[in-house]
């Protein structure tokens, strides 16, 4: 267990509204390796982001609650730090990219002091020091001019840019994990490839872990070495890239796949899709929470909820009629 | 932000020439003669045609009406408001005595109408629907909803007559007197309501903005993430509002001043309003049109300072 650096152990995250208690992160477990890149992936509404919002502990309250569980980071619970020590582990030890750089940056403050800040906080460094190492690091997520641009306003980066900026706040304290949630889903594609790339050249320039948030399937390929797929608060498979590519254990990950357009296909077949809607939190299902989508939902589905277990060499699935066993 | 300035000021000036001509217009349309109105008041034996038209001719009053306005415009440019009608006294000296009682009485009010409604509006977003928060805006909702010229002699009563904490409060003594504490107070806690409701849900709004979160994602204190981070872009709306209130002040200044006999802006308005005063009407008109776009500018001003956004536009 020590040699994760993140270890998230069956944690529960709860929603107090007037509706009822909801659950977006409801007993979720997974780890991340030192030099790894994880991706994270289900539909909107799934749980993604309240699972990264907890490990960073910013769950809004109210609503939102950490209820159980742990989330230990290298070697430190978390979730038995004061808020004073937790905001010290914040941009050193785990640093976040947020999907819509657009809002996600103050509007009325410029660009270097939005880094700077950061580094004076954490860093020790006086406004001079850090002013230059705002430079440094804008230059290093590929921003031209950058010593110009420091007394820019987000206002006047395009959205590319902007989503770099984002990441030169949240690597400017070299944390050792960070997690980045659907930063590139606002950007077009060409914006999208580039900034895939830099965090690609800037994961093997120091060789950090990264938990990558997305619904994206094609960006899980690209960056990834292993996936969770989540699915209505809960962890429903997980394993490396390619067998979850190639041999896709719960149905509901081989829907995933299944509704990716290829090129392949002819162009008069429409697009496949999983049938029927993501569970209403306030009323979820009994028994495992996909079964009222499911084609291969059986009496047992209904009844049992079924747990993440191992499944063939590697990998974990919580199914009780897992697809592609090979024995 | 030179650009931003220079834009502004000089779309102050073509807002002053109109002013200076709705204002004049007014006056010379508006009901009631002048001279009709003077002679009746001095001897109304002497209210002949030909003594009215003689007056007419001394006062300027049958020249067209451009040429009246551009010799008023000219005088005016000169400082020279005219004389009363009631008092024969020039009007600038009098005004010149008068405008810095109300700018004392409102710039003591602004400040505290300022601080206070942000210092509790800023309490009351961070308080959200809490008891401190519904007592903060009740309070000043419950206040703000009587017209001054019920407070005033209502205030006066209690805190004069029954509970005799201060001494006459009717009439002036400069700044720092006792005096000028329970219409100071009258002025500001009324008006209180609008920056409290602008700062309170500026600052919810911007607490739940997404850089706000990325301000905490930094491990920053929460007392550096709303000082810097929400109370600057909660502020701007409320900012931008107290600019225009002091309009408000400008006006209530009228009903303030009369009730508690302050001889002010307010007061002199109200006197040359009732008197059919002409010259007094047009002159305090036009000083509260300026004074209301000049806190405009002031307002825009300070806009481009806080949102870089509507600089660079």
């Amino acid at each position: 267990m020590s040699e994760s650096l993140l270890q998230v152990e069956e944690l529960e995250t709860h929603l107090f509204t007037k509706e009822g208690v909801l659950k977006p992160v409801n007993g979720v477990s997974f780890h991340v390796d030192r030099g790894e890149t994880v991706g994270l992936v289900g539909e909107s509404g799934c749980g993604k982001t309240m699972t990264a919002l907890s490990i960073m502990g910013l769950v809004p309250n109210p609503p939102g609650r950490i209820v159980g569980g742990a989330i230990q980071l290298d070697g430190e619970d978390l979730l038995q730090l004061d808020d004073r020590t937790l905001r010290t582990r914040r941009s050193v030890q785990m640093g976040m990219i947020f999907q819509d750089a657009s809002t996600a940056l103050n509007p009325t403050m410029r660009v270097g002091d939005q880094i700077a800040e950061t580094m004076q906080r954490h860093m020790g460094m006086n406004a001079a020091e850090a002013a230059l190492h705002a430079t440094e690091i804008l230059d290093r997520v590929g921003i031209p001019a950058a010593e110009q641009r420091l007394s820019d306003y987000p206002h006047q980066f395009s959205g590319g840019m902007r989503q770099r900026v984002m990441i030169a706040i949240a690597i400017c304290c070299n944390p050792e994990l960070l997690i980045a949630d659907e930063p590139t889903t606002a950007l077009d594609v060409t914006i999208q490839a580039q900034l895939l790339d830099l965090i690609r050249e800037l994961k093997e320039d120091v060789g950090k872990s990264v938990l990558w948030i997305t619904h994206d399937l094609g960006v899980v390929a690209e960056l990834c070495d292993r996936v969770m797929v989540m699915y209505a608060g809960q962890v429903v498979e997980e394993a490396t890239v390619e067998e979850l590519f190639l041999r896709p254990r719960h149905p509901y990950t081989a829907g995933l796949l299944d509704s990716m357009p290829t090129l392949e296909e002819r162009r008069q077949e429409s697009l496949k899709t999983i049938e029927g809607m993501p569970p209403n939190m306030a009323r979820m299902p009994s028994g495992c929470a996909f079964h009222p989508r499911c084609e291969y939902a059986s009496e047992r589905c209904v009844e049992e909820m079924p747990v993440l277990e191992r499944s063939g060499r590697e990998g974990l699935v919580a199914c009780w009629h897992p697809l592609n066993i090979e024995e | 932000m030179l650009t931003y300035t220079i834009k502004r000021v000089l779309l102050f000036i073509p807002t002053i020439i109109a002013v200076l001509f709705i204002t004049f217009t007014l006056g010379y349309l508006g009901p009631g003669d002048p001279i009709q109105t003077q002679v009746l008041r001095v001897n109304p034996r002497l209210a002949d045609q030909e003594t009215i038209e003689r007056l007419r001719e001394v006062y300027g009053l049958n020249r067209p009406f451009l040429v009246q306005w551009g010799d008023w415009v000219g005088k005016i440019l000169r400082g020279d408001f005219g004389k009363s009608f009631a008092t024969r006294t020039d009007i600038g000296p009098t005004i010149a005595y008068r405008l810095p009682i109300s700018a004392q009485l409102g710039a003591a009010a602004f400040v505290i109408l300022a601080i206070g409604g942000i210092f509790l509006g800023t309490l009351a977003a961070l308080k959200q629907n809490t008891w401190i928060d519904h007592f903060i805006v009740g309070l000043a909702l419950f206040i703000n909803s009587f017209p001054i010229f019920v407070l005033a002699p209502l205030t006066m009563i209690v805190v004069v007559l029954w509970l005799k904490l201060l001494p006459s409060t009717l009439g002036w003594d400069g700044i720092f007197s006792a005096k000028a504490i329970l219409p100071i107070l009258l002025f500001s806690v009324t008006g209180w309501i609008g920056p409290i409701r602008l700062t309170r849900n500026g600052l919810i709004e911007v607490l739940s903005q997404d850089y706000v979160r990325t301000a905490r994602a930094k491990g920053l204190p929460e007392r550096l993430v709303i000082l810097r981070h929400v109370v600057k872009n909660g502020l701007i709306s409320t900012v931008t509002s107290l600019g225009l209130t002091v309009s408000g002040i400008v006006t209530g200044s009228l009903f303030l001043e009369a009730a508690f006999a302050i001889p002010g802006y307010g007061y002199m308005t109200v006197q040359g309003v009732t008197a059919n005063d002409y010259n007094i009407i047009m002159a305090t008109t036009l000083i509260g049109a300026l004074l209301v776009i000049g806190s405009n500018l002031i307002t825009d001003l300070l806009y481009g300072v806080l949102d870089p956004r509507v600089r660079y536009e």
